[in-house]
C-alpha cells in the first residue's frame, strides 16, 4: 500500500557527519573507532529516567506448578516431582529448583492467575506478545513495536531489540516495518557481535566513507534522469536514505556499539548471570536498556519450554538452573545499579501446562491458568497476585486476561493504552483492550 | 505538512480562478434534473432536486445553486432555497429548472399525508445516525458514554429502543413533561452534554423526537413499510474545478410499499477525507484542495457512496504526437479520467526503463546483460509486445506468480507435514498452464483429503483447526475481495454486511472437519466431511442456514457438499465479486495500487477509483475464461503500464489514477536473486540444489537472514503486504553485510572472473551497469567510477567499490 507522505523532513546528510571527520582523523593517528570508544567516558552515573522493559520470553509455555505456583498438597500425579522451598518473603514459596530466585523474592511479584483462550503455540504467542488474538485479516503489533513507536530509542540505539531468537510474533503488524525488532543474535556465542554492525573486515572506515561518497554521486545522476525525475512522490527514496542514516548512526555510535559489546562486561558479572544464552541475553538486555533501548525480548530457543516429554528432567537439569541464575542476577544487578525502578522485567510464556502429568512424564498445553513473574517499574516486590485452584487447573481468584496483562505492562511503562491506532483499512485499534491491574 | 502539501497550497494560492469559469453558458449542451419524479407525503415536506449542466466538451457540473426553479402550480408546491421544493397541497406540479436557454423538467407528486405517529424504528432511530450519536467515538463505543450505550451506527434498533426508553429506569424519556426528556435536553444542550450541541430546538430532529415522546414513544408498527434502499444523486464521478464550486447531493429512499421518499435531510453525510472536501448535513459538498473523496450517506443500516474529485488545475495542453498513444481500452478509461481531472500523464517510458521494469513485474528476475543488449538493439517496432509474450512463457513467470499466490493463501509448513512443495507446485503449474482461475478456485474450495500431498487442499491448512467462521473470512477475503471480519461480531460499521451474512457464509463450511493422523509423517492433516453437520449460531445455538453474500439461501440436499454450491456461486460468470477481486489483485501487482484499495476491502463505502476500468477488466477476464495470461498481456501492453515514473506538477499528488508508473522497492526475493545475478555469486539455500532461486522457494520456512530482513511475508495472514518501510537492519545488511560485499568480492563471482580474464575497467563497468540496471552506463558515470577507482588502494578493490555502490544505489534497489 502506498503510504501517506510521512517522510517530510529532509534526511540528515549521511555524508556530512562530524563523527566521520573525527573518525577519519583518528584513523590517521593510528587509532580505530574501538579505541575511541574506550577513550570516551564510561556510562554516566545514574540510570536513565525513562521506563524500559525486558521480557524474558519462556517460549513454549512454562509449567506454573513446577516453578511459581507449587501445589504440595495435590495428588502426586498433579503436583509432580518438585517440592516448594521458602523464599526471603515469609509465606511465599516457589520451586526448589529456583533457589537463587527465592532469595530475591522481595524484588518481584508473581501473578498466579493469568488466563488465556488458545492452546496452540502460534496464536497463543501472538496473543500474549500483542494482547490480541491473531486474525487472518489483520496483523497486530507486538508490545515491543508499540513501545518503540510510542517511545523511540536514544543515542542511535534501536528502541526494540530481540536477543537470541527473534520470532515472527515479535513483529510490528500493521504499524509497519520501521517498528520491527532489531535482531541482536546470541550474546553467549564466542566472539559475539551484532550482525553487520561493523564494517566488513576487508573494508575500513575511510574506504567505506569513500564508497558512500561515490554512491551519493551515482544516485545523484540517477535522480536527475528525466524518466525518473521526482518519481518518489511518497518519499520512498528518502526513506531508504533515512534507514541508512539510522544505520550509520548505529554503526558509528560509539555508545551503541559499546552497549552491544558484551565482552566489555567484567568476567565476574558475566559469570553471575551464567554463561548461557539466557544469562548472557539478560546481561546484554541490561546493557541495552542502560544505553537507550526501550524494549528487549530474550528468547533462548524455539519452544524450548514446551515440555510434553520429560518435563522434570529438562527443567531440573537444563532450563531452571539457567533461568534461576539469569533472572536473579538480572534483578540483583538492576537493583544494584538503581535501575530497577525504571526497568520492568517480565518472565512469561504463552500459556501454562496441564495439571496432570502425562504418560511421557511431561505436561501438555494449558491456557486456563498460568503464572507470570514481574518486577521493577514500581511493582511492589514480594507479592502474589491472584490464585489458582488446588491443582493449578483453574483460576480461583482475580483472573488476569491477556489483554489485562498487556494493559498492565503499558501502564507500568507510562503508555496510555486507551490510545487508538488506525489500521490500513481505517479500523480503530486500541493499544490494549484490557484494564491494567495494580501491582504497586 | 508534507513538502508536497506545502507546494500544492502555494500552487493554489497563486492560481487564477479557472474551471467552470472557463466554460460559459454558451458551452452548455443541455441540463438535466434528478430525480425526474419526486414524491412528498403531506404538506410542508420538502424535496431536493439536483441540476446538472452537460457541456460540449463532455464536462458535467452541478448547477443546483445557479439554476432558476419554477413551479407550474404554487398551490401544490412552492420553490424553497437551494434546489428544494416545498409541498403546499396534495396534487401534481411540474418543476422546471432553467439555466440560460436550457431547461429541464421534473414531476412532483404530493401524496396524502401518512398518519403521522412517529415510530422509533423508522423515524427516531435514523436521527441517532444523522446526528452522529451512535458512532464509535461516542455512544456507539464499546461501553457507550456516561452510561448511555447505543449500538454502533445503529445496527441493532431494538437494543437502542431499550437504551433510550427503558434503561436507567426510563429517565431519558419524560412522558409527563416531554420537553424535559434527557434525550432531548442533552443533544440540544439544555443540560451539559459531553458531545456538545447537536441540534437546535426548532430543528426537524428535535421536533420529531418531541412529538414522538408526546405520542407515547411507540416502538414501531411491525407492518410498516421498510426502507429497501437509498440512492445518491447524481451518480458517477463529479469533478469540481474551482474552489468556489459546490456539488449538491440528493438522497432518495425506496420503501417496501413502493414509495420513494426524499431523504436528503435525513441521512448522515460523511466525507472520506475532510482535507480534500467537506460535506454539510444537507448534502452540499465544498472542495478544499485537490484530490478525490468518497462521499458517503448512511441511514438505518443503508449505505451509498459517490466519488467527488477536486481538480483545481490549469487546462491541459492539447494532445501532441508525443503523448502516450491509446493502445487499448485500459488507456481509454485511464486517460479519459485523467483528462477529466486535468492531470497530465508522464511521458512514455524509455526502452531501458520499460525493459527492467517488465522483467521484474512479470518474472521477478533481472534481464541478463545479453538479454538487455538484445532488446535495446532490436529495431523491431513491436519489440515491446514480443518481449511481453516471451516473458509470460518463461518458467520464472510461473515461479514468481506462484510465490505471490503462496503468500495470498498462506502456504507454509506448520506441522512438519512437508506439504508446501505440493501446494507450491500446484500454483506453479496453474500459472504455467494458464489454467482458468475458476477451476482453481473450485478445486481449492472443495478440497477433501490429505493436506500434505494434495496441493489445493492447503486452502484448509491452518495451524489451529480453526473454527468454521474463519473459513468465511478466508474465502471472502482471498477469493471475493471482501473483508467480512468486522461482521463477525456486529453488523459491519462501514458496509452493508450484517452479522447474518457472515454467519450464513460460515454455514457453507459446517461439514468440514480437520483430522490428523500420525503416520509415516510426524503429522498429517486431512480435510474430512461430515455431511450431517450443521453450523450453530454462537450465541443462540440455532442452526444457521447457508447464505450467499447476495442474501439468497440456496436449498441444499442432504448428502451434498455445501462447498460445491458455494464454489458454483463464486465461479459463476455473474458473480459480482470474484472476477473483480481477482483482476484487481493482478492490477495491484503490476501497477502498484489496486483500483480498489486495499485489495481485499471491496465495499460500497470504498468505491473503485475507476469503476469503468475495473468492470472492463473483469469483463475481459471472464471473456477469456478467467485466464491470467490474456489479462496480463492486456495490462502490460497498455500505454498506461508503460508510462515513465517521473512526476510533473499536475500528477505529483496523484497516487490513485495511474498517471505514471509508481516506483516500488524490489521485493526480498527479487532483491536476493538480483544481487546474486549481478555478482555471479547466487545464494545457496539449505536443503535445495545449487541454482535454486529465491522466487522459487516453496515457503517462508526456508532459512534466510536476507529474506527475513527484507520482509519476506511469513504467511500468517492473507494480507500480502510485503514492502513496508526500509529498516536499519536492511541498511546495515546492505552496507556491511556479506549480502553485497561478500558476493562482490567472492572468488567465484563475476568481478574476479572478469579481472582474471583481462577485461578492461570500461568493459567491467559496462557489464555491471547492464547487469544491475539493464542499460549502458553514461559517460558521466564511467568518469565518476574511474575517478573513484584511481583513489583506491588497488584496482581490484576499486572495482569492488564500484560494484558495491551500484548495488546500494536507488536505481538498483527500486523498480521504476
Amino acid at each position: 500500500m502506498l503510504g501517506r507522505g510521512t517522510y517530510h523532513r529532509a534526511p540528515m546528510s549521511v555524508w556530512g557527519r562530524r563523527d566521520f571527520v573525527r573518525i577519519g582523523s583518528a584513523s590517521l593517528l593510528g587509532l580505530n573507532v574501538w579505541d575511541l570508544a574506550r577513550l570516551s567516558p564510561v556510562h554516566a552515573a545514574g540510570p536513565p529516567k525513562q521506563n524500559a522493559c525486558i521480557l524474558i520470553w519462556l517460549m513454549g509455555g512454562p509449567p506454573q506448578q513446577d516453578m511459581w505456583d507449587m501445589k504440595p498438597d495435590a495428588p502426586h500425579e498433579y503436583r509432580g516431582l518438585f517440592k516448594p522451598i521458602p523464599t526471603n518473603v515469609p509465606g511465599i514459596q516457589i520451586s526448589e529448583h529456583l533457589p537463587r530466585t527465592a532469595k530475591v523474592m522481595d524484588k518481584f511479584a508473581i501473578i498466579r492467575s493469568m488466563t488465556g483462550k488458545t492452546a496452540q503455540h502460534e496464536p497463543a504467542q501472538d496473543y500474549v506478545l500483542s494482547g490480541y488474538p491473531p486474525l487472518a485479516s489483520l496483523a497486530y503489533p507486538s508490545m515491543g513495536s508499540v513501545v518503540a513507536k510510542e517511545k523511540g530509542g536514544r543515542d542511535g540505539l534501536p528502541p526494540y531489540v530481540a536477543i537470541a531468537k527473534p520470532g515472527y510474533a515479535y513483529g510490528p503488524g500493521f504499524l509497519g516495518a520501521a517498528y520491527n525488532a532489531f535482531a541482536a543474535g546470541d550474546p553467549n556465542e564466542a566472539n559475539y557481535r551484532v550482525r553487520d554492525i561493523r564494517l566488513p573486515t576487508d573494508v575500513d572506515w575511510d574506504q567505506a566513507s569513500d564508497r558512500r561518497f561515490l554512491l551519493k554521486k551515482l544516485d545523484g545522476v540517477f535522480l536527475k534522469d528525466p524518466s525518473v525525475h521526482n518519481a518518489d512522490t511518497e518519499g520512498e527514496f528518502a526513506a531508504v536514505d533515512d534507514a541508512y542514516v539510522k544505520a550509520v548512526d548505529l554503526v558509528s555510535s560509539a555508545k551503541a556499539q559499546k552497549a552491544f559489546q558484551i565482552s566489555e562486561e567484567p568476567n565476574r558479572i558475566r559469570e553471575m548471570y551464567g554463561r548461557t544464552p539466557m544469562g548472557q541475553g539478560c546481561l546484554l538486555a541490561r546493557r541495552l536498556v542502560e544505553a537507550g533501548t526501550r524494549f528487549v525480548t530474550v528468547t533462548t530457543g524455539m519452544n524450548v519450554w514446551d515440555l510434553h516429554v520429560r518435563n522434570f528432567d529438562m527443567l531440573q537439569n537444563d532450563l531452571l538452573p539457567s533461568f534461576d541464575m539469569s533472572f536473579s542476577a538480572l534483578l540483583t544487578d538492576l537493583a544494584d545499579r538503581g535501575m530497577l525502578d525504571s526497568t520492568l522485567v517480565i518472565a512469561n510464556g504463552e500459556f501454562g501446562r496441564t495439571p496432570k502429568v502425562n504418560a511421557a512424564g511431561g505436561r501438555d498445553h494449558w491456557p486456563k491458568v498460568w503464572s507470570c513473574a514481574m518486577a521493577g517499574a514500581g511493582i511492589r516486590g514480594g507479592q502474589i497476585y491472584g490464585a489458582s485452584d488446588a491443582n493449578a487447573g483453574e483460576v480461583k481468584d482475580k483472573p488476569v486476561q491477556v489483554e489485562d496483562y498487556t494493559a498492565t505492562v503499558y501502564n507500568l511503562l507510562g503508555i496510555d493504552y486507551s490510545k487508538e491506532y488506525e489500521t490500513p483499512i481505517g479500523r480503530p485499534v486500541r493499544i490494549s483492550n484490557g484494564k491494567h491491574i495494580n501491582l504497586s | 505538512m508534507t513538502r508536497r502539501h506545502l507546494g500544492c497550497a502555494a500552487l493554489l494560492a497563486c492560481m487564477p480562478v479557472l474551471g467552470a469559469g472557463t466554460r460559459s453558458a454558451a458551452d452548455l449542451r443541455k441540463i438535466t434534473i434528478e430525480p425526474t419524479a419526486g414524491f412528498i407525503s403531506g404538506v410542508g415536506g420538502s424535496h431536493t432536486f439536483v441540476v446538472s449542466g452537460h457541456y460540449q466538451d463532455g464536462f458535467v457540473a452541478d448547477l443546483t445553486r445557479d439554476a432558476v426553479f419554477t413551479t407550474s402550480d404554487p398551490g401544490v408546491a412552492r420553490i424553497g432555497p437551494r434546489g428544494t421544493v416545498i409541498s403546499t397541497a396534495e396534487g401534481v406540479a411540474r418543476i422546471t429548472a432553467k439555466s440560460g436557454t436550457h431547461s429541464a423538467e421534473a414531476a412532483l407528486v404530493v401524496t396524502p399525508a401518512r398518519p403521522k405517529t412517529w415510530q422509533f424504528y423508522s423515524d427516531i432511530a435514523p436521527i441517532f445516525s444523522k446526528l452522529g450519536c451512535n458512532n464509535n467515538a461516542c455512544h456507539g463505543a464499546q461501553n457507550g458514554q456516561n452510561g448511555f450505550k447505543l449500538s454502533l451506527f445503529g445496527y441493532d434498533a431494538p437494543v437502542d429502543y431499550d437504551a433510550v426508553v427503558k434503561n436507567s429506569d426510563g429517565r431519558r424519556i419524560n412522558r409527563t413533561e416531554p420537553e424535559k426528556s434527557l434525550i432531548l435536553q442533552k443533544p440540544s444542550f439544555g443540560v451539559p452534554h459531553g458531545g456538545g450541541k447537536l441540534m437546535e430546538k426548532n430543528s426537524l430532529e428535535y421536533t420529531t423526537m418531541l412529538q414522538w415522546i408526546r405520542d407515547g414513544a411507540p416502538i414501531g408498527a411491525s407492518g410498516g413499510a421498510k426502507l429497501l434502499s437509498v440512492q445518491m444523486l447524481p451518480g458517477g464521478l463529479r469533478v469540481l474545478e474551482n474552489l468556489s464550486e459546490r456539488q449538491q447531493i440528493a438522497a432518495v429512499g425506496t420503501y417496501s410499499d413502493g414509495s420513494r421518499v426524499d431523504l436528503t435531510e435525513k441521512v448522515r453525510y460523511t466525507s472520506s477525507d475532510e482535507v480534500i472536501a467537506t460535506v454539510s448535513s444537507s448534502g452540499l459538498v465544498t472542495p478544499k484542495r485537490n484530490g478525490e473523496v468518497s462521499v458517503l450517506i448512511r441511514t438505518l443500516g443503508h449505505l451509498d457512496a459517490i466519488r467527488v474529485a477536486v481538480a483545481v488545475r490549469p487546462d491541459l495542453p492539447v494532445a501532441t504526437a508525443n503523448s502516450p498513444a491509446v493502445r487499448n481500452f485500459v488507456d481509454e478509461v485511464v486517460f479519459g479520467k485523467l483528462r477529466k481531472l486535468k492531470i497530465a500523464s508522464a511521458p512514455a517510458s524509455t526502452d531501458a526503463q520499460f525493459l527492467r521494469r517488465v522483467y521484474l513485474d512479470t518474472i521477478g528476475t533481472l534481464p541478463t546483460p545479453e538479454e538487455s543488449l538484445a532488446f535495446l538493439n532490436d529495431a523491431d517496432p513491436n519489440r515491446r509486445d514480443k518481449l511481453i509474450d516471451a516473458l509470460l512463457d518463461r518458467p520464472e513467470y510461473a515461479q514468481f506468480w506462484a510465490l505471490k499466490w503462496g503468500d495470498l493463501f498462506m502456504i507454509r509448513d506448520i506441522f512438519n507435514m512437508n506439504n508446501t512443495p505440493y501446494a507450491h507446485e500446484y500454483f506453479r503449474r496453474n500459472f504455467a498452464e494458464d489454467r482458468p482461475y475458476t477451476e482453481v478456485a473450485r478445486e481449492m474450495l472443495t478440497g477433501v483429503g490429505s493436506l500434505a500431498e494434495v496441493g489445493p487442499n492447503n486452502f484448509y491448512s491452518r495451524e489451529d483447526r480453526r473454527s468454521t467462521e474463519e473459513y468465511a473470512t478466508l474465502v471472502s477475503q482471498t477469493l471475493l475481495g471482501v473483508s467480512l471480519e468486522c461482521a463477525r461480531c456486529h453488523d459491519h460499521p462501514k458496509e452493508k454486511w450484517k452479522r447474518d451474512d457472515f454467519l450464513g457464509l460460515a454455514a457453507f463450511f459446517s461439514q468440514v472437519k480437520m483430522k490428523e493422523r500420525n503416520g509415516y509423517r510426524p503429522f498429517e492433516g486431512f480435510v474430512v466431511l461430515n455431511y450431517a453437520a450443521d453450523f450453530k449460531h454462537p450465541q443462540s445455538r440455532q442452526v444457521v442456514r447457508p447464505r450467499l453474500l447476495d442474501g439468497s439461501e440456496p436449498v441444499i440436499g442432504p448428502m451434498i457438499d455445501r462447498r460445491e454450491v458455494l464454489a458454483q456461486w463464486v465461479t459463476a460468470q455473474g458473480n459480482p465479486f470474484f472476477a473483480r477481486a481477482t483482476v484487481n489483485r493482478v492490477w495491484k501487482q503490476l501497477f502498484g495500487k489496486g483500483i480498489v484499495d486495499p485489495v481485499d476491502d471491496f465495499r460500497v463505502t470504498n468505491p473503485p477509483s475507476n469503476p469503468e476500468l475495473l468492470d472492463g477488466l473483469a469483463e475481459y477476464f471472464i471473456e477469456h475464461n478467467f485466464r491470467f495470461k490474456p489479462l496480463m498481456k492486456l495490462m502490460l501492453r497498455s500505454s498506461t503500464y508503460q508510462l515513465a515514473s517521473a512526476s510533473n506538477e499536475s500528477n505529483a499528488e496523484d497516487s490513485t489514477n495511474y498517471s505514471r508508473y509508481y516506483v516500488r522497492k524490489l521485493t526480498a526475493e527479487q532483491l536476493l536473486d538480483a544481487v546474486g545475478d549481478v555478482t555471479g555469486a547466487p545464494e545457496r539455500f539449505q536443503g535445495f540444489y545449487r541454482g535454486k532461486r529465491a522466487i522459487d522457494l516453496p515457503d517462508p520456512g526456508v532459512p534466510s537472514y536476507f529474506l527475513a530482513t527484507f520482509n519476506r511475508p511469513i504467511r500468517d495472514t492473507a494480507k500480502c503486504e510485503r514492502t513496508g518501510t526500509p529498516t536499519i537492519t536492511q541498511a546495515m545488511h546492505f552496507m556491511n553485510g556479506d549480502a553485497v560485499q561478500g558476493k562482490v568480492a567472492s572468488p567465484e563471482g563475476r568481478l574476479l572472473e572478469m579481472i582474471a580474464s583481462g577485461a578492461t575497467d570500461d568493459r567491467i563497468i559496462e557489464h555491471f551497469y547492464l547487469a544491475a540496471n539493464s542499460r549502458l552506463p553514461k559517460p558521466e558515470e564511467v568518469a565518476l567510477a574511474k575517478a573513484f577507482i584511481s583513489k583506491q588502494a588497488n584496482r581490484e578493490f576499486g572495482l569492488q567499490g564500484v560494484a558495491w555502490a551500484l548495488l546500494n544505489s536507488k536505481e538498483f534497489l527500486f523498480n521504476h
